[in-house]
């Protein structure tokens, strides 16, 4: 499962079904003062607040190894987490010094951890049995879909993109297949969205997503597993779909390939 | 090696950059925030403030491409990686000497970075506030021109790279040569080491740094060395040099040099104040590793840890040859060693998979190594065409190079040409055009004619007919079945004989190219012609032109490894040659040197050539009667000749060590030079002196033995102390005596003084002599012959006289006892036992 569903959320969030999309782009945790248990040398806490997945937090134990963040006071009820290592560790989140979540990652994809809405100051993530390497953070407002979309859609963990090379002798013997790319492309649409939801609510992620990546779970009720953390080079451009004032809007988006 | 499991392509690079090691302001780092700058340092020598304290120490960084997943701290900004991988030199003196360079191209996507890795202080950059304004890194600039404006000293660090499939990653390794395009598509290149040995970077020898304090005449044997001090740091006691055009040994002391030899070239000339005293590299009888390691590790940047020497030894050792030069002037290492690859058979490259540098001989291939076949090649890979610049119908060998400090390809500045040719090659049912492959040879020294013939011998066996270029490609996975610079045998339904089935040929790699999955084979084939087995060929010096004192051993170790027992030497004396001894006395013209026991060594004398000892030289006489007007002072003195040595005949031959003579021209010793004379006589008359003098030079002996000069110094008035002479005979008489030729005996002379003054009566002195003929070949000189010596009613007569030594013969051999006759032939003089 990477998509951990924590708490109370669907008193908040999920007042909208969890079949709906969640974005996380918001990241109060850009401008964070961080501290940690540990951390190697040229890995310090820091290299979470940005957006690079080469930029490491690596602790130096696999013990209750925690990284802090401390940030100006905003709305935060996700975090996601991109770039690690965690499979099998257990991982614990805190929010202003309240557990929030418990969970121990079954993979190296990205996770996405949602509650109720709260309003805070610092993220605590603890983690047991691993050493943790730790390459994105983010924490902040996720954004809902007013829509949910199902038809034409690739799932994005299944959109692997792959290209591979077969090589044959002269005299035609199998000689070698070799993988040259791999990664995950998809693209997501939705239909119907409401002039206001797009303006007041998607038109900010817009923007965001021309300079920066962002968290992207595409059902997190019926595919939890379908998280990912991706970027798009693509401008996104709404059009009215001629029905009353609603809106039409497509995006593709190239994931992190773990 | 990759598995079936492990397909996955990496292509991933580390640049190292130099990190100062220290903490801005902090321990040995005195730089002072707002003092020394306005801002901490990136830890770069082009940023600090304080370089006097900069202690850098080689950071790597990291880049892949993105599309091959994504570690920690590896940059994900390599949009590609091409390798051009270095090119073993062929063996025809038409491609770069060193082969072609390895290239790696290293094309990145710049991007904005939070200038970690790249500064130490990249937390603390939003929170200056002194001097420059706060920033915060990853939203300020990108990452490759801020690296630039930080990093500019980064020529000839390390560039790693790393490729492969699944987990068989190979490592390979560069110099960063240069970096381009910050902007928009930033590249960095990197070339193999052995670009560090590129014209603009290594000469030999060095440039010398001295010059003459003063000007220097032809006869001058000390100079001084300015400025002070420059002795100690780059000149050795003892070497040779150049000054302008003329070419001189040296010892030196401080900055004191010494010329014990001038005009080794054939060239005496003056000098001005501040000329150069250009150091020599002088190679004397060298191997080919010895002299490439040399020449890379003393004279150009490459580091001697890429130079696995005891693998170069173990491969050269199939090249029984060892090379000699005089390097006058400062030249390209790259064209040292690429003349000396083409001579000797070998070539150079880098090997960057195994990260050194390769020294491969040309070589038979190796039977134990599997064939190439079209199991291992990929499909419509392989690409053949015939290498027609290649082929070579006539090799011109020029060697026994005369002046080191004029340029290389004059034709009048070596001894000798060796001329081969396959004429059948140039018949118009074939090739039907000549192809001439020209080489100047600094490197194969006098008397190395057979080391010419054997270079002319090999270069047209592999060439004379057009070898074929073949390319071809195996899968990467066969990355260790293939290597850089061997001989394999390769067979392919892409190559066919005349009845249409593959045809086994044999291909030289030269160089082999990782794209990805695949590697691209270059090779040529090898037409293919072993050098001479040192083991069992024998080893012939050839003296081919006119020569003075040779030893056997010496020649031998110019050309040759050291001689084992059973191994023959053989020296050839060519038709019309004259090997002779370069002084009279104990001089040889031919000796055998010390040789290991159980060496073989054969002597041919060849018909018209001869070998002797040279003909004695005349003494000389010195007469100085300078003070005779003041005190009647006089002297008389007899000299050896100071270039060509007494008056005995030379030696032919000393035989120390066992000798095999065949001889169809002469071996002789030298003739004896005769007697000269010198006489002064005087009296006093009533009013004043009567003076005479006569000086005869004694003659040469055969061969070129010298006549004896006479040096006569007066300084008084002739006319006063000389009058005019009685008649037609003079009263001072001065005669140097006649040299001889190869053949012709030197003429003595037959000479009379004669002095007679009627005023005061009947009053003379007369003296006459005859020298004689220099001795023959192996004759004893001649004495004088006195003819008259008179006076008459001189007061107090005083008549002084020397008669210079005569010459005994030389020997024509010596060490009999140690030769045995194939053919005796003519040998003239005595034999001693």
């Amino acid at each position: 499962m990477s998509v951990i569903i924590a708490g109370n959320a669907r008193s908040g969030q999920f007042e909208t079904p969890p079949n709906h999309a969640r974005i996380g782009y918001d990241n109060a945790l850009r401008s964070a003062s961080w501290s940690a248990s540990s951390a190697e040398a040229d890995f310090p806490p820091e290299a979470l607040g940005n957006a690079m997945t080469v930029r490491r937090w690596r602790a130096t134990g696999d013990t209750n190894e925690s990284v802090t963040a401390n940030f100006s006071s905003q709305t935060v009820n996700y975090v996601g987490i991109a770039a690690h290592n965690l499979r099998g560790a257990d991982v614990s989140i805190e929010v202003n010094g309240q557990a929030t979540a418990s969970f121990s990652p079954t993979g190296t994809q990205a996770i996405m951890v949602l509650f109720e809405a709260r309003t805070a100051t610092s993220i605590k993530l603890t983690v047991d049995g691993v050493t943790p390497e730790i390459g994105v953070l983010y924490a902040g407002n996720v954004l809902v879909m007013e829509r949910p979309f199902f038809s034409g859609h690739t799932p994005v963990r299944l959109a692997r993109t792959t290209v591979t090379r077969p090589r044959q002798s002269e005299s035609g013997e199998y000689l070698s297949m070799t993988r040259r790319r791999r990664g995950f492309e998809t693209s997501a649409s939705w239909q119907h969205l409401s002039d206001e939801f797009y303006r007041e609510s998607f038109d900010p992620f817009v923007e965001h997503a021309t300079t920066r990546p962002f968290f992207f779970a595409w059902n997190p009720d019926e595919h939890p597993d379908d998280v990912v953390y991706a970027w798009t080079s693509d401008e996104i451009r709404p059009s009215y779909m001629g029905i009353r004032d609603l809106i039409e809007v497509s995006m593709s988006m190239t994931a992190y390939g773990d | 090696m990759a598995t079936d499991g492990d397909y996955d392509i990496t292509r991933e690079l580390d640049l190292y950059f130099d990190f100062c090691q220290l903490e801005y302001g902090v321990g040995a780092c005195p730089a002072v925030l707002g003092q020394d700058s306005n801002a901490k340092c990136y830890n770069t020598l082009a940023t600090c403030p304080v370089p006097d304290s900069y202690d850098p120490m080689p950071k790597p960084l990291t880049f892949v491409r993105p599309e091959d997943g994504v570690e920690a701290n590896k940059i994900p900004s390599l949009t590609q990686l091409t390798i051009q991988a270095s090119r073993l030199a062929g063996f025809t003196g038409k491609e770069s000497p060193l082969g072609e360079r390895g290239k790696v191209t290293a094309t990145f996507k710049d991007h904005a970075w939070d200038d970690s890795l790249v500064d130490k202080y990249h937390l603390e950059r939003a929170d200056f506030t002194a001097g420059q304004p706060a920033y915060e890194p990853i939203e300020t600039g990108t990452f490759w021109p801020k690296f630039r404006a930080r990093n500019q000293f980064y020529n000839g660090r390390d560039l790693i790279v790393r490729t492969g499939i699944g987990d068989d990653i190979r490592t390979r390794k560069y110099v960063i040569e240069t970096m381009e395009g910050f902007n928009s598509s930033p590249k960095v290149i990197g070339k193999d080491p052995l670009k560090l040995a590129d014209d603009d970077r290594a000469q030999c020898p060095i440039a010398s740094g001295g010059q003459l304090a003063s000007d220097l005449s032809e006869t001058d044997t000390t100079l001084f060395l300015q400025p002070g001090g420059i002795g100690d740091e780059e000149y050795p006691t003892s070497g040779r040099a150049s000054i302008g055009k003329e070419y001189v040994s040296f010892t030196r002391s401080g900055d004191q040099i010494t010329l014990t030899e001038r005009g080794l070239n054939g060239t005496v000339e003056s000098h001005d104040a501040n000329d150069t005293f250009q150091l020599a590299k002088v190679v004397d009888g060298v191997p080919p590793a010895d002299i490439v390691y040399d020449l890379l590790t003393n004279f150009s940047p490459v580091p001697a840890s890429a130079i696995p020497k005891a693998e170069w030894d173990d491969a050269m050792s199939i090249v029984p040859n060892v090379y000699t030069a005089d390097i006058a002037k400062p030249t390209s290492v790259k064209d040292l060693i690429g003349e000396l690859a083409e001579q000797a058979g070998f070539g150079i490259a880098w090997d960057d998979l195994a990260q050194k540098i390769l020294m491969v001989p040309v070589q038979p291939p190796d039977e134990s190594v599997g064939t190439i076949t079209d199991d291992m090649i990929v499909a419509d890979s392989v690409r053949v065409k015939d290498a027609q610049n290649k082929r070579i119908s006539r090799v011109w060998t020029a060697f026994g190079q005369i002046d080191p400090v004029v340029d290389l390809d004059e034709d009048a500045n070596y001894r000798q040409v060796a001329i081969d040719v396959e004429s059948s090659a140039e018949d118009v049912e074939r090739y039907a055009q000549p192809k001439i492959r020209k080489i100047f040879s600094r490197w194969i020294p006098q008397f190395g004619l057979s080391v010419a013939q054997d270079l002319n011998s090999r270069l047209l066996a592999r060439f004379q007919d057009t070898p074929r270029d073949i390319k071809f490609n195996v899968s990467r996975n066969d990355i260790d079945q293939i290597k850089l610079g061997e001989t394999r045998f390769m067979r392919t339904e892409q190559i066919q004989n005349r009845f249409g089935q593959p045809e086994d040929i044999i291909i030289r790699i030269l160089g082999i190219e990782e794209k990805e999955d695949i590697l691209a084979v270059d090779a040529e084939e090898q037409l293919y012609i072993a050098p001479p087995d040192a083991a069992t060929e024998e080893r012939t010096i050839v003296i081919g032109s006119d020569t003075n004192n040779f030893n056997l051993r010496d020649a031998h170790d110019n050309l040759f490894q050291p001689a084992q027992a059973g191994d023959t030497v053989r020296c050839i004396v060519s038709p019309g040659v004259v090997v002779c001894s370069d002084r009279g006395g104990s001089d040889y013209a031919f000796e055998t040197g010390s040789f290991a026991p159980g060496v073989n060594l054969v002597l041919e004398v060849s018909n018209n050539a001869i070998i002797s000892g040279r003909g004695g030289s005349g003494k000389n006489i010195e007469i100085d009667i300078s003070g005779f007007e003041s005190n009647f002072n006089y002297s008389f003195s007899q000299l050896d000749n100071p270039q060509r040595g007494s008056a005995e005949g030379g030696n032919c031959i000393r035989a120390g060590h066992p000798l095999t003579i065949k001889n169809q021209g002469v071996i002789q010793g030298g003739g004896g030079a005769s007697s000269g004379f010198a006489a002064l006589i005087h009296g006093s008359l009533s009013a004043s002196w009567a003076l005479g003098v006569l000086a005869q030079g004694g003659a040469g002996g055969v061969p070129f033995g010298e006549g004896g000069t006479v040096t006569y110094n007066r300084t008084y008035d002739a006319d006063q102390w000389v009058p005019s002479p009685d008649g037609n005979v003079p009263a001072e008489v001065i005669i140097n005596g006649q040299s001889s030729g190869l053949n012709s005996v030197a003429q003595g002379n037959q000479t009379r003084v004669l002095r007679r003054t009627f005023s005061e009566g009947n009053v003379w002195f007369d003296i006459e002599n005859q020298t004689l003929s220099g001795g023959d070949v192996a004759e004893r000189g001649r004495n004088i012959n006195f003819i008259r010596q008179r006076t008459n009613s001189l007061t107090s007569p005083t008549l002084d006289n020397i008669t210079t030594n005569l010459g005994t013969p030389g020997l024509a051999i010596n060490g009999l006892r140690n030769i045995t006759y194939a053919v005796k032939g003519t040998i003239i003089g005595e034999e001693r036992f």
